[in-house]
């Protein structure tokens, strides 16, 4: 039972991490970045070849992948989404949708669709036995990782002015603009931002499972924990995403039998659509109030 | 837009949907073009034609849904294999014969279609596009598990009245006609009180409800003509294959489908043929350049199916990003242009 449930937080830890990005760009640009599972799985295979494929020193390796999908992560702000603005909902959906489906042609050009395996752990290995139950180390680093990804994404949209200037630039562009944030740059940190996100959950996805480019289903079962924590919020992912992954992995204990295994693949969408009819806008997000 | 001195002298010229002898002859043109196809494209072609009518067939319904009224729909695709497994089930499990099946296929993807629509009361936009997509991956699963597994079921082509279609020949002219017909249904159902509601629901729900438009049952209705469409064109798709699995029917198919909608344009009958042309070819381009890529980049893709499904992929994603960006409004609205230009031709404004 301990084993299931902390197998499940610590999926649900990189449900979380992953949920993060894709509300660091809703809560400012109220883009739906459907393509975000694929730059979580595009940082993990950059960090994989910056590592096994040149003589860097590993620490290098993954400050070149932070950098590098977070160049490309604005890039793809300045060149695709940025013509958007003012666009109805539905381009920036199938623009993101686009996106993932070509950004999996491209890790499939280019590191030919096959699992990789990081050659040396990133995260320390181990076991650390507690009261009888063997916890794996690198579960609970990815754990660590994701709540201080939280807290740092928390300060800084509550007390910094730029963090300020994104919360407004999500309410009212206009307004935003009037009160002197600089709704470009507001657009380009965002994307910045989910690129940082999404290099951190590229490293947790590939410390704890082969990298391959059908991992893009996490980033569509992190949509599920977004859902449940609240599209605007960052508390709520991470409670969501430990609920979710919780859920989940109960799911696969306790009702595969039943049901068969597949449940546990299909459980966080069947959460979706219950949230949706229940309380859609989640545990912690804004209800909003439509005026005509 | 009509041109200058075409008036309507009876109601019905108010009622038709061609106007000029030029629309007539276009309209000759096409029925000709599809019935004679097969006569000079070779069987290959005539395969592509089966999967571009069959496209049709889909996009039509979710253009009604995504363009029409304005629901975000990304579980096509699912919906298509509800209606695939109806057909299959009975067909085989049941032993009726395929017509009432399909039909059968049909109303069972508007029942789902309806079911997982609901969300659609309360929710509206990524909500909506997110209850889709659940709705997708939750169909899928149950297939999976009640369904056949991962085998399915064997989907033998149709006969009726010791008509048989077994040859690409014949299913074309089945699959196609039921596309022309399905088409010219859409274009009448959205020249109707319902297609004016739908209109406007996407243009303004709220507005749309203190019209006195129901603007729930619109809604559910619209699921309800996109997921019958989708459910004719999965059980169509999966008698060509003469296999009914799963595996024609991923959320990859899905965002094709929409991407048809997109390419062809949004709220356009006309469009979803464009759309579907267009993209089919492109999925075909890609089918017939990935041999020569794969020679000339050894080493990077080893699988030809693979390399074949990045391309397509690849190519995909550039034409929707760049028909999002410069013509939002599709290839319908060139075919407006070109109308346009050509009425006004000698003396352009």
């Amino acid at each position: 039972m301990l084993t299931v449930v902390f197998s499940g937080l610590s999926s649900g830890a990189i449900y979380a991490i992953v949920a993060l990005g894709f509300v660091t760009v809703y809560k400012s640009t109220k883009v739906l970045n459907f393509s975000h599972g694929m730059l979580v799985v595009l940082a993990a295979y950059t960090s994989w070849s910056l590592i096994s494929w040149t003589p860097l020193p590993i620490w290098l390796s993954i400050t070149l992948t932070f950098a590098i999908s977070m160049g490309f992560a604005m890039g793809i702000e300045r060149l695709l989404m940025r013509p958007l603005i003012g666009q109805p909902i539905f381009a920036s959906v199938m623009l993101t949708l686009a996106l993932m489906v070509g950004l999996k042609a491209l890790t499939q050009v280019i590191w030919g669709g096959f699992s990789r395996r990081y050659p040396v752990p990133i995260i320390p290995t181990g076991v650390w036995s507690l009261g009888g139950i063997d916890l794996p180390l690198v579960r609970i680093v990815i754990l660590m990782m994701a709540l201080i990804l939280i807290l740092a994404l928390a300060v800084y949209f509550n007390y910094t002015r730029s963090g300020l200037a994104m919360k407004v630039a999500s309410e009212d562009h206009i307004i935003a603009q009037s009160v002197g944030a600089k709704i470009s740059q507001v657009f380009s940190t965002a994307w910045a931002l989910a690129g940082i996100t999404a290099t951190f959950g590229g490293i947790a996805l590939g410390s704890i499972m082969l990298i391959s480019p059908d991992l893009e289903i996490i980033g569509l079962k992190a949509l599920a924990v977004m859902l449940l924590g609240g599209l605007e919020s960052f508390a709520g992912a991470i409670i969501a995403g430990l609920l979710i992954g919780l859920a989940e992995a109960i799911a696969g204990g306790y009702l595969s039998g039943l049901v068969g295994g597949a449940i546990m693949e299909t459980f966080p969408f069947m959460l979706m659509i219950l949230i949706l009819i229940i309380r859609p806008y989640g545990l912690f997000g804004w209800k909003k109030i439509e005026r005509v | 837009m009509r041109p200058c001195g075409n008036f309507d002298k009876t109601y019905s010229q108010t009622l038709a949907i061609l106007h000029t002898r030029l629309q007539w002859v276009l309209w000759i043109v096409f029925l000709a073009l599809v019935i004679l196809l097969p006569f000079f494209a070779g069987s290959y072609l005539t395969s592509v034609a089966i999967m571009i009518a069959v496209a049709v067939i889909s996009v039509l319904g979710l253009n009604l849904v995504v363009g029409y009224t304005g629901l975000l729909n990304l579980g096509q695709a699912a919906f298509m294999a509800v209606g695939a497994y109806t057909c299959a089930f009975l067909v085989n499990n049941m032993g009726w014969n395929f017509f009432p099946a399909l039909l059968a296929g049909g109303l069972g993807a508007a029942t789902v279609g309806v079911i997982f629509g609901a969300p659609s009361l309360r929710v509206k936009g990524f909500y909506l596009a997110l209850a889709t997509l659940a709705a997708h991956f939750i169909i899928i699963w149950f297939l999976m598990e009640w369904g056949g597994g991962s085998t399915g079921y064997e989907s033998p082509r149709p006969y009726i009245f010791g008509l048989t279609f077994s040859s690409d020949h014949s299913y074309y002219y089945l699959v196609s006609g039921i596309a022309i017909f399905l088409g010219i249904a859409a274009k009448n159902l959205t020249r109707s009180r319902i297609g004016r509601a739908f209109i406007a629901i996407r243009d303004h729900d709220i507005a749309a409800e203190i019209l006195g438009i129901n603007v729930f049952v619109y809604k559910l209705l619209a699921f309800a003509v996109g997921c019958f469409y989708a459910g004719i064109a999965g059980a169509l798709l999966s008698n060509f294959y003469t296999y009914t699995n799963i595996e024609s029917y991923t959320i990859a198919d899905s965002i094709w489908y929409l991407g048809m909608v997109i390419v062809g344009g949004m709220g356009s009958i006309i469009g979803s043929v464009f759309g579907a042309v267009f993209i089919i070819g492109l999925g075909q381009f890609a089918l017939f350049v990935s041999p020569a890529l794969q020679a000339a980049l050894p080493g990077a893709l080893s699988a030809a199916q693979q390399m074949q499904g990045a391309l397509g992929g690849f190519l995909f994603a550039i034409t929707i990003i760049l028909f999002i960006i410069f013509e939002p409004r599709g290839l319908a609205h060139r075919w407006e242009l070109l109308k346009a230009s050509y009425r006004l031709m000698p003396f352009s404004y």
